[in-house]
């Protein structure tokens, strides 16, 4: 009995560590997820801008710490290729999230199923000892 | 959709116990001290754009060569004169920046306030709602309340 109840202890502790780790890679997720938003709403008012000038508006872009001209076309080709992108990575973040909660789930019912069997093993040992 | 939630707190509220009653309400409190600050960020943002917008008139108002004041780094500034007060530089995010003349200046200015004032209004509701919501748990914690005196009466009416 008391071999069992220590290899179930020990497997309970090793899948919370696990589900501790899950837990603190959905909170890098979760942060990710919230900067793209960030990032995506930045560049849908840029790009909204953008379309608002007339052909020969003078933009420049900050390229570090100096103002170098860009023509608009190239300027609204950019912005729309970086919300393409950021698209893409926010697909990506919320795959990556939906697949980290069902690993949590399983990780969850499993610990729950071995914290019961521990507690009938111990149940069943003391009944024994009050006959 | 709000209805729907309020039905759904609303059901509940009479079967929670008094903790977590205050619980909610501790979480609530903390929500709404969030989002008044998120809410006074805006009031300021707002001011700014305000401030600019009376700049862009004032520039239009300085004469062209006037003589003023360049900093070039916070303790240092360099005399310049002033080549073309109607040319402005906006920045407009993500690091791209577009001259456009006063008038212009003044009309993106607009626009921003537009969408700020659209965004606080969303905001100032939800906080509303919220305020709402906790009223409704500051009635029924009295109830309880109430309800624990009447029951004490009670005993001390039988024990006489």
């Amino acid at each position: 009995m008391a071999e069992q109840v220590q290899m179930l202890q020990s497997k309970i502790e090793d899948e919370s560590k696990l589900l501790q780790t899950l837990q603190r890679e959905m909170q890098k997720y979760v942060e990710g997820r919230q900067k793209l938003i960030e990032q995506s709403h930045e560049n849908e008012m840029v790009k909204k801008e953008l379309d608002l000038l007339e052909p020969d508006a003078k933009v420049y872009k900050l390229i570090a710490s100096v103002l170098v001209q860009q023509t608009l076309q190239e300027s609204k080709e950019n912005v729309s290729k970086r919300l393409d992108f950021i698209g893409k990575e926010f697909k990506k973040v919320e795959d990556l999230i939906k697949e980290n909660t069902n690993k949590q789930i399983t990780k969850k019912t499993s610990v729950q199923k071995m914290q019961e069997q521990l507690y009938q093993i111990v149940q069943a040992y003391q009944q024994s000892l009050n006959k | 959709m709000s209805q729907q939630q309020e039905e759904q707190k609303a059901i509940p509220l009479d079967k929670l116990t008094p903790q977590q009653l205050l619980q909610i309400k501790k979480q609530l409190e903390e929500e709404v001290q969030q989002l008044t600050q998120s809410l006074s960020q805006f009031r300021i943002a707002n001011s700014k754009y305000e401030e600019s917008k009376i700049i862009l008139k004032k520039l239009d108002q300085t004469p062209k060569n006037n003589d003023l004041l360049v900093p070039i780094t916070a303790s240092l500034y360099v005399p310049g004169r002033l080549i073309n007060p109607q040319s402005v530089m906006i920045d407009y995010g993500t690091g791209y920046f577009v001259e456009r003349n006063t008038e212009q200046g003044s009309q993106f200015c607009d626009r921003k306030l537009q969408l700020l004032k659209e965004s606080q209004d969303k905001l100032s509701n939800i906080i509303n709602q919220k305020k709402q919501f906790m009223d409704k748990l500051n009635i029924e914690l009295q109830k309880r309340v109430l309800q624990v005196q009447q029951i004490q009466q009670q005993q001390q009416q039988q024990k006489k």
